[in-house]
């Protein structure tokens, strides 16, 4: 039961640092690529979360023409605008450019990569990440219905538009495998109503049909610069910007923000573990401490065959110490196939990829903190032991 | 030698006033087999303690095959003990959940040269004191009392002591038993040259010793 005990404080415990280091690591490699994020005037971490993780909702749209002003500075070196918004079957819609496909990286520098098909062309063409292909069974040339609003059920359906499955994206471990991607102009057509015309209702009235007629506004768009050191510059300029609230960030310090705001959850998260464990161990104590009374004579005869009383001390250390190992293994290792399977569920859902991989730094530290733990609170029996050895007679 | 005591007292400590032991002169000679008759609680289990190294007396010299076990530090006669003396007790000789050999091999682990050969040798002793070959492995809760105590006699002497001290060893067991285990043991001591105290409540066993003496007359025994 001791044993029990001593495995479920080392699961939580390194369960609990497991998802809080995988979760930094995902996010951080989401945004490695992107050098500013910018969006309507609102607050950092909301921009941070709305536009690249897709959670929460935007306050405000930014127009094309702020975009296009920002997109074609000196400094940039391209630019990807986003249309947030829109759902299908749980998984959000979000219109972009071919610039997505060209630009955006992830992780250590790695590009989007096709596992079958290819970017959108077409108004009505949608790029899936890899998450939704696998979940909802569609690949290339799966007709999709698309809804406005997040919710699945959503009632107000555009049934006679229905897109068409150009391309599945090869996994990413990001935000990236839970979106459905199609065209800036496609977002525009599901707004358009029931009408099969895909361009023009938002086109200036004078203006040609064509192809590639421009929205009139966009959620946010990314950057990426054509040197580093002009980050700060760029942000304040537009921060600064004329006739429209945007706002730029850079994903790194929002996220850096982020993880302030959370230390505070993590902390707490992390002393309920360390209580958990302080429980266990103390029960080990107390179980160990009890059962000295109940070994005297084990502890006359090991005494008669030549044993110190430190012999008796260390023996009691050692049953401390074993026990703390077994619940090592046993907990680390229910981590581990729990990991294994939970894994895909939580990548599914979340977007956040769980490694089974346990070892790292911090997990060997607390792993080396429980085994002080352990033999500290092992010392109060171990002590018993010593002086019930020395007066045995 | 194989024990001389001189001027030994021992009291307990929280209780100074009540001189278990008091003894001027006492002395057993090597190969001798020493019974000593007596009640329980009489001093007997102090006694014994005290020939081991267990205990320390409070003046006296304890000299245990001619060696001062009073100037000795702890971990000395711990030491010692495993290397010269083999105990045997009335009950718990050995740890229940382990089996004989494991017993045996425990035992052997506090002898000082350390013993390659130990499992050749108890499996001897195991043979010679007609403990079944099938019951070597099993848990020694599993096997009878006679068969334990005979397990016992082998775990005490793993080390080659040159003492054996028996704590009423036959007191738990049926006549038949002790008869057996009594032969056995005193087959082991002669062929081994060894010296035995054995402390029993039972006279009746007499036959087998060369000495016997009441506990009374050592522990009480005035200068």
């Amino acid at each position: 039961m001791t044993l029990m005990a001593i495995s479920v404080a080392i699961f939580v415990l390194l369960g609990i640092e497991q998802i809080r280091q995988q979760a930094r690591d995902s996010f951080a490699s989401t945004v490695s690529g992107v050098d500013l994020i910018v969006g309507a005037k609102t607050g950092s971490l909301n921009l941070l979360l709305y536009s690249v993780f897709r959670i929460g909702s935007p306050t405000d749209n930014i127009s094309w023409q702020a975009y296009r002003n920002i997109a074609e500075s000196d400094n940039v070196q391209w630019a990807i605008p986003i249309s947030l918004g829109d759902s299908h079957e749980g998984y959000r819609v979000v219109g972009t450019t071919q610039a997505f496909f060209e630009h955006f990286s992830f992780g250590k520098k790695r590009r989007l990569k096709f596992s079958e098909g290819e970017p959108f062309e077409d108004t009505f063409d949608a790029v899936l990440g890899s998450e939704v292909a696998s979940t909802l069974g569609y690949s290339a040339s799966t007709e999709i219905v698309l809804a406005h609003g997040l919710a699945s059920t959503s009632f107000t359906k555009h049934d006679s538009q229905p897109f068409v499955v150009v391309g599945v994206l090869a996994p990413t471990g990001t935000p990236v495998d839970q979106t459905i991607h199609v065209r800036l102009e496609g977002i525009e057509a599901m707004h358009a109503g029931a009408s099969a015309v895909p361009i023009g209702a938002f086109a200036p009235a004078d203006v040609p049909d064509t192809d590639s007629s421009e929205p009139e506004s966009i959620t946010a768009f990314m950057l990426g610069l054509k040197s580093r050191m002009s980050t700060f510059n760029v942000q304040r300029q537009i921060n600064q910007f004329a006739g429209e609230p945007l706002m730029a960030i850079l994903p790194g310090v929002a996220l850096s923000e982020l993880w302030q705001m959370m230390s505070m959850f993590e902390n707490v998260l992390r002393l309920i573990s360390a209580l958990v464990l302080l429980a266990a161990v103390l029960g080990m104590g107390a179980v160990l401490l009890s059962s000295i009374r109940e070994r005297r004579q084990e502890i006359h005869l090991l005494r008669m065959m030549g044993a110190s009383p430190l012999y008796l001390f260390c023996l009691v250390e050692m049953e401390a110490i074993i026990l703390c190992v077994l619940g090592i293994v046993l907990g680390g290792t229910s981590l581990y196939v729990a990991l294994h399977f939970i894994g895909d569920a939580v990548f599914a859902r979340f977007g956040l990829y769980l490694d089974a991989t346990l070892l790292s730094p911090e997990a060997a530290l607390m792993l080396g903190a429980v085994m002080v733990s352990t033999i500290i609170a092992a010392a109060a029996p171990s002590i018993k032991m010593y002086t019930e050895a020395k007066q045995v007679t | 030698m194989a024990v001389k005591l001189n001027g030994i007292q021992f009291s307990y400590e929280d209780d100074r006033r009540q001189q278990l032991l008091d003894i001027g002169h006492w002395a057993v000679e090597r190969g001798e087999r020493v019974l000593i008759h007596g009640p329980s609680g009489s001093g007997k289990t102090t006694l014994l303690n005290v020939l081991s190294g267990l205990l320390t007396c409070t003046s006296g010299e304890v000299s245990v095959l001619d060696q001062r076990l009073d100037l000795m530090s702890a971990k000395q006669r711990d030491q010692f003990r495993a290397d010269n003396i083999g105990c045997v007790f009335q009950r718990f000789n050995l740890i229940p959940y382990l089996n004989a050999i494991d017993n045996i091999g425990l035992a052997s682990t506090f002898s000082a040269g350390g013993n390659e050969r130990w499992r050749e040798e108890a499996t001897a002793l195991l043979s010679a004191l007609m403990v079944d070959h099938d019951d070597w492995t099993k848990p020694t809760s599993d096997l009878s009392m006679g068969q334990q105590q005979r397990v016992a006699i082998a775990r005490a002497l793993i080390n080659a002591p040159a003492l054996l001290i028996a704590d009423e060893p036959t007191s738990s067991l049926d006549s038949d038993n002790r008869d057996n285990f009594l032969a056995l043991l005193m087959g082991l001591i002669s062929k081994r040259d060894m010296t035995l105290i054995f402390v029993s409540h039972d006279m009746a066993l007499a036959e087998h010793f060369t000495r016997l003496e009441a506990l009374s007359d050592i522990t009480q025994r005035p200068r």
